[in-house]
């Protein structure tokens, strides 16, 4: 679409900018440490680098997910909605008598694999806009939940069920566990199996993608189902930490996770990006969050500069992007 | 409204009943369902309820469609209109005359849409992506200067707007009646219409025959965020107040709406005779549900559920050739 003028560039020193693109995030991210650390006393203490990461995980799990469904050009934008559902579900199963508790977790892990399956086949099956169907399940979920929760807050677990929430393993948080244990399946996934590189390519070019056999149907599918299972994953691992299942469990956590997708370098266009800038993105978010608490803003501010920041960093992220290409392909 | 007419349509009874929008069939049915189980439900009083109620919607919904039109799609909308109503009741309390407070809510709403248009134009952020931040500065900003409450102003000038009536009819019901009238002649009086409708069919083709395709879009935009702005202010007289939830969700009423009235979001077909329709069916079906007594917490899941379904429904059978 936008034919570069390519070799106006002025030769002499030059900085390899496709490098500079590449180490962006961690620049960013090692600025903001430094300027935490400069401003806050309390921020580079053990407790509240641990208190920093353990926010993550839970954030990086359901960002995890919206990376592999942006990385085929698409976008999941009921996360936060399947997170509060699956949450309800599993807590409602996990107070049932007799149940065993893996089977409560099952339930909400299940719950949001199937509405991740339903987000997959509006998008491969019936072709809506991934936008609007997953819109569409985002208000659906949101109101089961409200449904499934008549009114009360389920509260007060087992102690082995919130193990997976507030418990240690080797003095490190278990949630921070479980993030990295899921970091492992989905590096496996992107690196290692056929499913990560189709989920590439239908992102790059769906038309090119269907040419060389990939299944289209089958890859979307997945990868949305794979978006609903962290949600419900993320969705009972924050039941166990606040030991409790409310209505607006993951209201705030859209912004941020697609904001920390953004910030990781995954480009909303598709096909460019990958699960370990995630991660990154997602620390940055939470530092930032974090910072503002002890800061001392107040909170309300949290929406306007989380939506702010998506739309920064989107245009920073496109404009590095770009500004590497034409390097290349000027040099 | 249909933008092309298909010419070879033979006139035979069963392909002018395939003409006739889904949507409609849907709304008598719903209608005749309503009114079969709840007797409150059919009463001329019920349906200037619906009127009111469904006017907000239909202003939003108008704004909803011309972007939609042009492909993009405009995530922000219910967020645009809670800022615009805190902004203008705020600007009330200051003590600004009451004209000018609502002005000040109109200009809050075409200034969050300049910068959508802006993000989507020239910063050439995806459209769902621009208005979702945007729905997070907007709706994170009305949260914080509201100071996450209900703020109150009863102007009679403002109020009248809200409650009052022009002869018979109910003042919510007029300003939308203009607002259609207004986005109808530039959809299909103006230059810029015409430009819509190329944005969203080829919008490459369109830029090569030499249209300022990003200054069109920029302006899609600007007048889908006054718009929501004319809503918000609406919405804030009708309750006398502005409350920084109030629009929360309505941008996906809006966009149901004009996908159900048979706005493509493919290719620039469609137009805002059937987002009536739309609206009426929606609005409807959230009167009808409350008047047959279903839950309010069953109410979400329900209506979103149907609005869902029905969406995939109209494409599948689009798809299979059912429907027109």
């Amino acid at each position: 679409m936008m034919q570069e003028t390519a070799a106006k560039k002025p030769a002499g020193l030059r900085l390899d900018l496709s490098f500079v693109y590449r180490f962006s995030r961690i620049f960013v991210l090692a600025l903001l440490v430094t300027f935490m650390a400069l401003v806050t006393p309390n921020f580079l203490t053990g407790t509240n680098t641990i208190n920093i990461l353990r926010q993550a995980s839970l954030s990086a799990i359901l960002a995890l997910g919206e990376t592999i469904v942006i990385l085929t050009a698409g976008i999941d934008l009921s996360i936060g909605a399947v997170l509060t559902m699956s949450g309800i579900v599993g807590a409602t199963v996990l107070k049932m008598d007799g149940v065993p508790l893996w089977v409560g977790v099952l339930a909400g892990v299940g719950c949001g694999a199937l509405v991740g399956l339903l987000n997959g086949l509006m998008v491969a099956v019936v072709r809506l806009p991934a936008f609007i169907a997953t819109y569409g399940t985002m208000w659906i979920a949101q109101g089961l939940a409200v449904v499934f929760l008549r009114g009360y807050i389920i509260y007060d677990f087992d102690k082995r069920f919130r193990f997976i929430g507030t418990g240690y393993f080797l003095d490190i948080p278990m949630p921070i566990i479980i993030m990295a244990l899921v970091f492992g399946v989905f590096w496996f996934i992107m690196h290692k199996s056929t499913l990560g590189r189709s989920l590439y390519a239908v992102g790059a070019r769906q038309e090119t993608a269907r040419l060389s056999g990939i299944n289209i149907q089958r890859t979307l599918i997945l990868a949305y189902t794979f978006s609903g299972l962290c949600a419900g994953l993320a969705g009972m691992l924050f039941v166990a930490r606040l030991n409790a299942a409310e209505a607006g469990l993951g209201d705030s956590l859209l912004l941020p996770v697609i904001a920390g997708v953004v910030l990781g370098g995954t480009s909303l266009f598709g096909g460019e990006g990958g699960i370990s800038g995630t991660v990154i993105g997602v620390i940055i978010m939470m530092i930032i969050i974090n910072g503002m608490n002890l800061l001392g803003i107040n909170s309300v501010w949290q929406g306007p500069v989380q939506g702010a920041i998506i739309i920064i960093a989107v245009i920073l992220d496109q404009w590095g992007r770009r500004a590497a290409a034409r390097q290349q392909v000027g040099g | 409204m249909e933008t092309r007419a298909t010419t070879e349509q033979t006139k035979s009874l069963p392909s002018l009943l395939q003409r006739v929008p889904a949507v409609a069939w849907v709304l008598l049915a719903l209608i005749a369902f309503f009114a079969m189980l709840a007797p409150g439900f059919f009463t001329l009083g019920n349906f200037l309820n619906i009127a009111v109620q469904g006017s907000v919607l239909m202003v939003l919904a108008l704004a909803a469609t011309i972007v939609i039109l042009t492909q993009g799609i405009d995530l922000s909308s219910g967020a645009i209109l809670t800022f615009s109503g805190i902004i203008a009741v705020l600007s009330m309390q200051a003590g600004l005359p009451a004209p000018l407070a609502m002005l000040a809510g109109l200009l809050t709403g075409l200034a969050c849409g300049a910068l959508n248009g802006f993000l989507v134009s020239w910063a050439l952020l995806p459209p769902f992506i621009a208005t979702l931040g945007m729905q997070g500065v907007a709706g994170g900003l009305a949260v914080v200067l509201s100071r996450a409450g209900a703020i109150y102003a009863d102007a009679p000038f403002f109020t009248f707007f809200g409650s009052g009536r022009l002869l018979i009819i109910p003042m919510p019901f007029v300003v939308a009646a203009v607002a259609y009238l207004c986005t109808w002649v530039v959809l299909y009086q103006t230059p810029f219409g015409s430009y819509i409708f190329a944005l969203g069919g080829n919008e490459a083709g369109a830029a090569l025959s030499g249209v300022r395709t990003k200054s069109w879009k920029f302006g899609v935009y600007v007048f889908a965020g006054l718009l929501a702005g004319v809503g918000g202010v609406v919405m804030a007289a009708r309750l006398r107040a502005a409350d920084p939830i109030v629009g929360v969700g309505w941008e996906f009423d809006a966009i149901a709406a004009t996908i159900l009235g048979g706005t493509s979001f493919e290719e620039g077909r469609g137009g805002i005779a059937g987002t009536i329709a739309g609206v009426a069916l929606i609005a409807v079906l959230r009167n009808g549900l409350n008047v047959i007594g279903l839950a309010t917490a069953w109410q979400a899941a329900v209506i979103g559920t149907i609005i869902i379904g029905a969406i995939v429904l109209d494409v599948l059978l689009k798809r299979k050739g059912i429907l027109k």
